[in-house]
């Protein structure tokens, strides 16, 4: 699963404060309200349904099943992936992020696209790229570097806005009070990016504990792989129930642990002056610029040469023989179906949440919006597993495998990039134009069709790529609620590649990244135009 | 041209009451400032003027129409009010030229932007977007925007008060040369005396959800309805003093003096309001006007301001004195005051018959 960029840096936009009501000055919103806790609802449903088999299988038998050998080789697996991972995604990130945003790195645009690139690549197509080339890349070793390679730029990019957004003036203040250069990069510049840093590594944490596919092409055994085993294949459903309440559990632990480490850190991007957006002198590399130079040239050949030029090499490889250019066609066409229509739903989704929390600031409204980013921590499978038993068990086959559970769990399980991005685009249209339209003379339906519109528009078309990226590179949930009869690219690709057919398995990867390159071009359009958008700059 | 009135305006949020009891007449074309501390209900009573809150109770006149009344409430698209909020809400996504014709129609809509434009002298920035222009420019496109609807009355909130110093006093004089030009009654928010008393035609203070007083900025400044908002409108000493026939006695002197409402009997005790030009110095030494000593001095060029500490036998306190001379005296020398009438006075409150010295 490719997660999207931004999640915990909402673009932040306050020039425009006075623009929005003080708390209290408008009447309850009850329509809001009632839409927000229907989503909120919506959004609980797989968890509960979790709770419900676990519950059908008895509570000594899920007892048993957790506590036993099985669980703990499993936790080992995980959690020492994710801490080496996470680790390592920071240290890339990071570094990335200051040598683009802070040095006179040569050629810095391009690879500040380069680096992010990956991001559209799915961490399956990774993990097939490196696995197919070379046997030496598997089980531990070979999970760390394909993950640290697909994952990293979910700790570059929010790093990159920080360093972006960041006040100079606090290095400068630190360095005239005789702290030194490398003093004040620790205590200063690392420290201001502290929350980027934090955020993105929550994001690789997450994503490590719900990946599936990589580590099934590299034989390396995380609770997702065993849950789906038990699941689709030993048919055992009270111990992947129990196997998922570790997993949301252990989901759940990161969730609040980044949560606890973010709060001391409050308010440490504060910045000297509001308006004086002074960008930060960039730093000589002199002598040091060819290495560092020849680190960014491994880097994006590891992470995007290798898994790209993997796929185009078993393509050529076997020739047009294999090409089936009417299975691709066809499953290229229910991928963006699929996709397209989750992102319009999710989107549709957020709406009312978004505006709730932006535009009626009470407290119960925020914790209303904040809860909904608990889905974060219910991992895709979990969500499929939830949904397709509680369907064929519960509902007596109702929907079961049917296209609107699967766009159902998709929106489910990306609403909280939807939210970002609708949420950013709220705030772009304080309810302050909407009276001052009003005031001249325009009706409600000619305020929101001028105003309202034309204004949130641009964020809400961010939020639906963001979505629609995710879930055309999204495989586990998708493997396990897909129609009867019906292949997405992603489960294509995985029958192919599970067939061991890496020349037919190839062309479905590269419509992959083909499809959700466009998306990511649009998204990084959007966000960097974000700033410059903020209405009334005073 | 239209008026406003405004008659006993009330209005709570939760368990806070804004505004109370409210009365106030703006009159037909004039530019009314309404001044008051920030968070006296300034903003609300502009909103509840825009229709984009409903008072709770209250009625709300402009020119002869009833646009807030018990069981009235006149949607903001149909007031006719013109309102031009603190940074100018502009729309960010329409031009200059865009947003000047947002609230006019087709066939308005090409004559009148470009007459609008060159009024508030930015025709050339017409196809520019907001977030290309200066503060100042903004506020002067958020004017033409709102004057474009010909509206009855024109409403702004703190206008200039996102604009750098420097700006804010030329934005000032263009607005309120456009706005005279056009002769549109306006009601313009801020909490800026100096603001207020160089713009407006009249001044209307609010304090605790009412207008304490609305006058001319001259009659403001001289007749302030008490003590409280003397100090507000500039700076001022409070002395004690006795009434005697149509003088008073003070230790700076008997001065002529003048106060609000029913005449007062002599002997009786009053505060006394001297503003800072009121009182002279002379060099120490004469047995004239009352000692002091120079504790600080504040030069701003064409004035300087200084604080006198005045002797232990009439309490020691310090008063504030505004002269023109080119050398102010030094921090440390003795001087002496006296003060020219004529002086506003109040009764004082009675203190169980005892006149007090010198007190504030």
């Amino acid at each position: 699963m490719s997660t999207a960029p931004t999640v915990p840096e909402a673009p932040s936009v306050t020039a425009h404060h006075a623009l929005v009501p003080a708390r209290g000055r408008l009447p309850r919103p009850w329509a809001l309200l009632a839409l927000s806790v229907a989503v909120a609802v919506v959004l609980v449903l797989p968890l509960c349904f979790l709770l419900i088999e676990a519950h059908g299988a008895g509570t000594s038998t899920i007892l048993n099943l957790i506590f036993r050998s099985l669980t703990a080789s499993l936790l080992w697996n995980t959690v020492r992936l994710t801490v080496v991972v996470t680790a390592l995604c920071a240290v890339i990130g990071t570094a990335a992020a200051w040598f683009i945003e802070r040095t006179d790195l040569p050629a810095r645009r391009a690879w500040a696209v380069l680096v992010v690139v990956p991001l559209a690549i799915p961490d399956f197509v990774v993990s097939f790229g490196w696995a197919s080339l070379s046997t030496w890349v598997q089980g531990f070793r070979g999970a760390v570097l394909v993950m640290t390679l697909a994952v990293y730029p979910l700790v570059y990019l929010p790093v990159a806005a920080s360093f972006r957004n960041a006040d100079p003036g606090q290095e400068e203040v630190a360095r005239s009070l005789g702290t030194g250069r490398l003093a004040t990069f620790w205590r200063i510049t690392l420290g201001q990016a502290r929350g980027a840093i934090l955020g993105g590594c929550l994001l690789v944490a997450l994503v490590l504990l719900a990946e599936y596919g990589a580590f099934e092409i590299l034989s390396y055994q995380t609770f997702t792989t065993e849950i789906f085993t038990e699941f689709n294949v030993s048919f055992n459903v009270p111990t992947a129930s129990a196997l998922s309440l570790v997993l949301v559990a252990l989901s759940l632990l990161i969730l609040l642990g980044e949560g606890l480490a973010r709060g001391r850190g409050r308010g440490r991007v504060s910045r000297t002056g509001p308006l004086a957006q002074r960008v930060a002198p960039r730093r000589r590399l002199g002598r040091a610029k060819i290495p560092v130079l020849a680190g960014f040239i491994v880097l994006v050949a590891l992470a995007l040469g290798v898994p790209v030029g993997a796929s185009i090499y078993w393509m050529l490889e076997a020739g047009h023989a294999y090409l089936t250019g009417v299975s691709l066609l066809d499953a290229a066409w229910h991928t963006a179906l699929y996709s397209g229509l989750a992102a319009a739903l999710a989107t549709a989704m957020a709406l009312p949440v978004a505006l709730l929390a932006v535009r009626h600031r009470r407290r119960p409204y925020q914790l209303l919006e904040r809860s909904t980013y608990l889905v974060l921590a219910i991992p895709g499978l979990v969500i499929a597993l939830a949904f397709s038993y509680f369907t064929e068990r519960y509902a007596d086959g109702f929907l079961y495998q049917s296209a609107p559970l699967l766009i159902l769990a998709y929106a489910i399980l990306f609403f909280p990039l939807a939210l970002v991005g609708v949420r950013a685009s709220v705030a772009q249209a304080p309810p302050g134009l909407e009276e001052i339209a009003r005031s001249l003379g325009q009706r409600r339906p000619a305020v929101l069709w001028r105003v309202t519109l034309p204004l949130i528009g641009p964020g809400l078309a961010a939020a639906f790529c963001l979505v629609f990226l995710s879930a055309v590179t999204e495989l586990t949930a998708t493997l396990i609620l897909i129609p009867t009869g019906v292949q997405t690219l992603a489960t294509q690709f995985w029958v192919y590649q599970q067939n061991l057919a890496y020349g037919q398995a190839a062309p479905f990867a590269l419509a992959i990244i083909a499809i959700a390159a466009l998306p990511s071009y649009v998204l990084g359009r959007f966000f960097d135009r974000l700033p410059s958008r903020a209405p009334i700059a005073t | 041209m239209n008026s406003l009135q405004i008659s006993e305006l009330h209005k709570r949020f939760g368990t806070h009451s804004v505004l109370a009891d409210l009365d106030l007449e703006v009159p037909a074309g004039s530019l009314t400032a309404l001044l008051g501390p920030s968070g006296s209900g300034k903003t609300t009573l502009l909103r509840l003027l825009a229709g984009f809150e409903t008072p709770d109770r209250g009625t709300i006149r402009i020119g002869e129409q009833v646009v807030d009344a018990a069981g009235t409430h006149i949607h903001p698209e149909h007031r006719q009010i013109g309102y031009v909020p603190q940074e100018g809400g502009l729309f960010p996504h329409l031009s200059v030229e865009a947003n000047v014709a947002f609230g006019l129609s087709r066939a308005a809509r090409r004559q009148g932007v470009g007459d609008l434009l060159d009024m508030v002298g930015l025709a050339d920035l017409a196809r520019r977007y907001p977030h290309q222009l200066s503060g100042g420019q903004q506020q002067r496109v958020a004017l033409a925007r709102a004057l474009a609807v010909k509206p009855a009355i024109l409403l702004m909130d703190e206008p200039f008060a996102s604009l750098d110093a420097h700006q804010r006093a030329g934005v000032r004089e263009e607005v309120g040369r456009i706005l005279r030009d056009s002769s549109t009654t306006t009601l313009l928010v801020t909490h800026d005396q100096d603001e207020a008393l160089s713009l407006a035609d009249l001044v209307a203070v609010l304090r605790n959800g009412k207008i304490a007083q609305c006058a001319t900025p001259q009659e403001l400044y001289t007749w302030p309805v008490d003590d409280e908002l003397a100090r507000f409108i500039g700076e001022a000493n409070v002395i004690a003093g006795i009434l005697d026939g149509t003088l008073v006695d003070t230790p700076l002197g008997k001065l002529e003096a003048q106060w609000h409402g029913e005449p007062l009997p002599s002997g009786c005790p009053v505060r006394v309001l001297i503003r800072p030009e009121q009182i002279d110095l002379t060099a120490a030494g004469g047995e004239e006007g009352l000692a002091g000593q120079i504790v600080r001095c504040g030069y701003h060029g064409h004035d300087a301001v200084l604080h006198v500490q005045i002797d232990e036998e009439h309490g020691a306190r310090q008063l504030t004195v505004r002269t023109a001379r080119e050398a102010p005296p030094a921090p440390g020398s003795k001087v002496r005051l006296s003060a020219r009438g004529p002086v506003l006075v109040w009764a004082a409150p009675s203190t169980n018959g005892q006149p007090e010295s010198l007190e504030q």
